[in-house]
C-alpha cells in the first residue's frame, strides 16, 4: 500500500527562498534614482461547491486559486507563482483542509543573451522524456546556431512514498534544428527515490516539415532499467488544401516498461497485466466549412496484447462567431468485449453578451450492457457569469445527471474571479 | 530494437547536429528574438519572430488560422511542448498548464472552467464510473497525469 504524506516543509524553503528573492529584486529596483515600472499579474479565483457523494456524504469546499507574476524585463528577471488552497465546510471525519503550491519560481534570461535561461524554485520541465514538476534548478541555453542544450536538476515533485529524503532528479536534452524545418533531439532521465534507481530513461524526439504542409513529430522513449521501450509516439500531419487537414498517428506501448515506476496500485502488474501492450493507431480529417466553423472525422484502433482489440470512430462540428461558440460530437465505441461498446454524444454552446456570458454543456453516453440496470447516462451543465467589471466576474453552475454509480446527481458550485494586470510603478529617490 | 542499436542512433543523430551546426546553410537564419518591450502589444515572454509573422523581417502576420488550434491539438501538445515550451508561454501562462498537469488536483479543470465547454477540458461532467472503461481502453493515458502525481483521490479506492 502506498502511504502519502504531505510535504509542507519544502513549501516554506521554497516561499522562503522565493520571496526573498522576490524582496530583492525589488528592494533593488527602490534603490535606482528614477521611477521604472514593472508589468505585474494578479489573478484570484474563488469557487465554492456543494454536492453529495454515492453514500450520502455532503461537501461544501471552498477553493482559492492565486497567480502572482512580476516582471523585470531591464534585468531579465521574472517572478511567477500559482496554486490554491481549500477548506471543506461540510466534511466531516475527512480532512478539511488541503492546498497545492504548483509553480512559484524565479526566471532569468540575461539581456545580453535571450537565448539563455535559467528557472529556480517549483516549475515544469518539459524536455524530451521529462514532462516533470521539480523543485530546482533548470536551464536552456541555445549555445550555438541551431543546437542547444537543456540542464535540469532538483527534487521530484509527486505522489510521496516515503518521505522526500535522498530523492533526487536530474536530467538534460541536446537538440538541433534546422531551422524552421526539423529538430532532433537526444533526452536523458534519471530519477532517484531514497538513493535507489527508481527511474531511467532515454528518449529520440522528432519534429520535420518535410514537405510543404506536411508536419511530423514524435518520440521514442526507453527504459533503461527494465531494458524495454515505454512508447513509440509518433504523428504525421498534412495540410491537404487550405480547408482539409489529415492527421494520422501511431502509438506502441508496453505496459512493463511504461508503468514500472508507478506510485498508484492500479497500474501495478498485477492490476494491468505484466505483459499488456497496446497499439494504438488512427486518423483525423478536419474540414473547414466556412470562416469558423470545421467538421472533423475520426477513427482510432487499438490493438491489446491479451484482450480483444477495439474502435473508436465518430465526427465533431463546431462553429465559433464572434460571441458565440457551439459545437458537437458523435462517437462510437465498437470492442471485441460487451464492456468496451458504447455510444457517445456531446452538445455545447456558449453565448457571450456584455455584462452576461452563459453556457449549455450535455453530454450522454449509452452503454450497450447495462451497468446496475442502467445504461443511458448523462450530464447536464448549465452556467451563467456576471462581469462586474473589468477585473471583476461573478458566476453560478449547476450540473445535473445520472449514471450507474448515482441514480441522479446534483452539484452546485459559484464563483468569483478576481484579476489584475498592471504595473508595479516604483519611484525612488538616493 | 535493442539498447546497443538504440545508443548509437543517439550517437549518430548527436553527431548529425554537430554537423548541421559547422555547416549550418546561410540562407536559413537563425531565429531572432526581440524583447517583449519593443513589441506593440504586451507579450508574456519572449517570442519566435516566426510564430506570428511571415518571416523574421517582417512585420506581416500569418493568418489567423495559423493560430487556432485545431481540434486535435490536444492530444499533439505534447509534442511541441517537449521541443519548446517557450513558444507556449508566449500565449500561454505557466498556470494554463497546471491547469491539468499538477502533483495534486483541487478542482477538476473542467470544474474550474464550466463557462467554456468550448475548450473540450478532460473528464467533464461526472467522470467516476467512464473512468473505469477509459481505463481499459488506454491506461497510458492516464499515467501520464495520475500516474506518479495527482493520485491522492485515486488512492481512497486503489489501495
Amino acid at each position: 500500500m502506498i502511504k502519502l504524506k504531505d510535504v509542507s516543509q519544502p513549501y516554506f524553503i521554497l516561499w522562503g527562498s522565493l520571496l526573498l528573492s522576490l524582496a530583492i529584486s525589488l528592494t533593488d529596483s527602490i534603490s535606482t534614482a528614477h521611477a521604472e515600472e514593472y508589468p505585474a499579474y494578479f489573478s484570484s479565483r474563488t469557487y465554492l461547491g456543494f454536492y453529495e457523494d454515492m453514500y450520502g456524504n455532503r461537501y461544501a469546499p471552498l477553493y482559492e486559486y492565486f497567480e502572482v507574476e512580476y516582471n523585470r524585463p531591464s534585468n531579465g528577471m521574472k517572478f511567477y507563482s500559482a496554486g490554491w488552497l481549500k477548506y471543506d465546510f461540510r466534511t466531516s471525519g475527512e480532512k478539511r483542509t488541503n492546498s497545492d503550491l504548483g509553480l512559484a519560481y524565479v526566471t532569468y534570461s540575461p539581456p545580453s543573451d535571450s537565448n539563455l535561461v535559467f528557472n529556480a524554485g517549483r516549475h515544469y520541465v518539459f524536455e524530451g522524456v521529462a514532462s516533470e514538476q521539480i523543485d530546482g534548478v533548470s536551464a536552456r541555453w541555445d549555445f550555438a546556431r541551431n543546437t542547444g542544450l537543456s540542464l535540469y536538476g532538483g527534487i521530484p515533485v509527486e505522489t510521496d512514498k516515503d518521505g522526500r529524503d535522498s530523492d533526487t532528479i536530474y536530467g538534460c536534452r541536446l537538440f538541433g534544428r534546422i531551422s524552421g524545418k526539423a529538430e532532433a533531439g537526444v533526452s536523458f532521465l534519471r530519477e532517484d527515490n531514497a538513493g535507489i534507481r527508481y527511474r531511467e530513461e532515454i528518449g529520440l524526439d522528432l519534429w520535420a516539415i518535410p514537405f510543404r504542409g506536411i508536419e511530423i513529430q514524435g518520440i521514442s522513449s526507453y527504459n533503461a532499467i527494465t531494458g524495454g521501450f515505454i512508447e513509440h509516439s509518433y504523428s504525421a500531419k498534412a495540410a491537404v488544401s487550405r480547408k482539409i487537414t489529415l492527421r494520422g498517428f501511431f502509438v506502441h506501448s508496453n505496459y512493463r516498461d511504461a508503468f514500472s515506476s508507478a506510485t498508484l496500485s492500479v497500474f501495478s502488474p498485477d492490476n494491468i497485466g505484466i505483459n499488456g501492450k497496446m497499439t494504438k493507431s488512427g486518423i483525423s480529417a478536419e474540414y473547414l466549412i466556412s470562416e469558423g466553423i470545421a467538421t472533423t472525422l475520426n477513427y482510432t484502433g487499438y490493438t491489446y496484447q491479451t484482450s480483444g482489440d477495439a474502435r473508436h470512430y465518430g465526427a465533431r462540428l463546431h462553429y465559433k462567431g464572434t460571441d458565440i461558440h457551439a459545437g458537437g460530437a458523435f462517437n462510437r465505441m465498437e470492442g471485441d468485449t460487451a464492456r468496451l461498446r458504447y455510444t457517445e454524444m456531446r452538445l455545447y454552446t456558449v453565448k457571450r453578451l456584455d455584462k452576461h456570458n452563459f453556457s449549455l454543456d450535455f453530454i450522454t453516453l449509452r452503454y450497450d450492457r447495462p451497468y446496475n440496470n442502467m445504461n443511458i447516462a448523462y450530464n447536464l451543465n448549465g452556467t451563467a457569469e456576471y462581469v462586474i467589471n473589468n477585473n471583476l466576474s461573478a458566476s453560478l453552475s449547476i450540473d445535473k445527471g445520472r449514471d450507474p454509480d448515482y441514480n441522479h446527481f446534483t452539484k452546485v458550485m459559484l464563483s468569483l474571479a478576481y484579476t489584475f494586470k498592471g504595473a508595479l510603478s516604483v519611484q525612488a529617490g538616493y | 530494437m535493442r539498447y546497443d542499436e538504440f545508443r548509437y542512433l543517439g550517437i549518430f543523430l548527436t553527431a548529425l547536429m554537430a554537423l548541421n551546426h559547422i555547416y549550418a546553410l546561410p540562407a536559413l537564419s537563425e531565429e531572432k528574438r526581440v524583447s517583449p518591450n519593443s513589441h506593440h502589444f504586451d507579450l508574456i515572454e519572449k517570442p519566435l519572430c516566426t510564430e506570428c509573422h511571415m518571416s523574421d523581417d517582417s512585420a506581416d502576420l500569418k493568418p489567423i488560422s495559423s493560430f487556432n488550434h485545431s481540434s486535435d491539438f490536444i492530444s499533439s501538445h505534447r509534442f511541441y511542448a517537449m521541443q519548446r515550451s517557450q513558444i507556449c508561454t508566449v500565449c500561454h501562462r505557466a498556470s494554463f498548464c497546471s491547469d491539468c498537469h499538477t502533483n495534486k488536483s483541487g478542482l477538476k479543470p473542467s470544474d474550474r472552467y464550466q463557462g467554456s465547454p468550448e475548450r473540450w477540458l478532460p473528464h467533464r461532467g461526472n467522470y467516476l464510473f467512464q473512468h473505469r472503461i477509459d481505463g481499459s481502453i488506454d491506461p497510458t493515458s492516464c499515467f501520464r497525469c495520475h500516474g506518479r502525481r495527482n493520485n491522492k483521490l485515486c488512492v481512497k479506492c486503489h489501495k
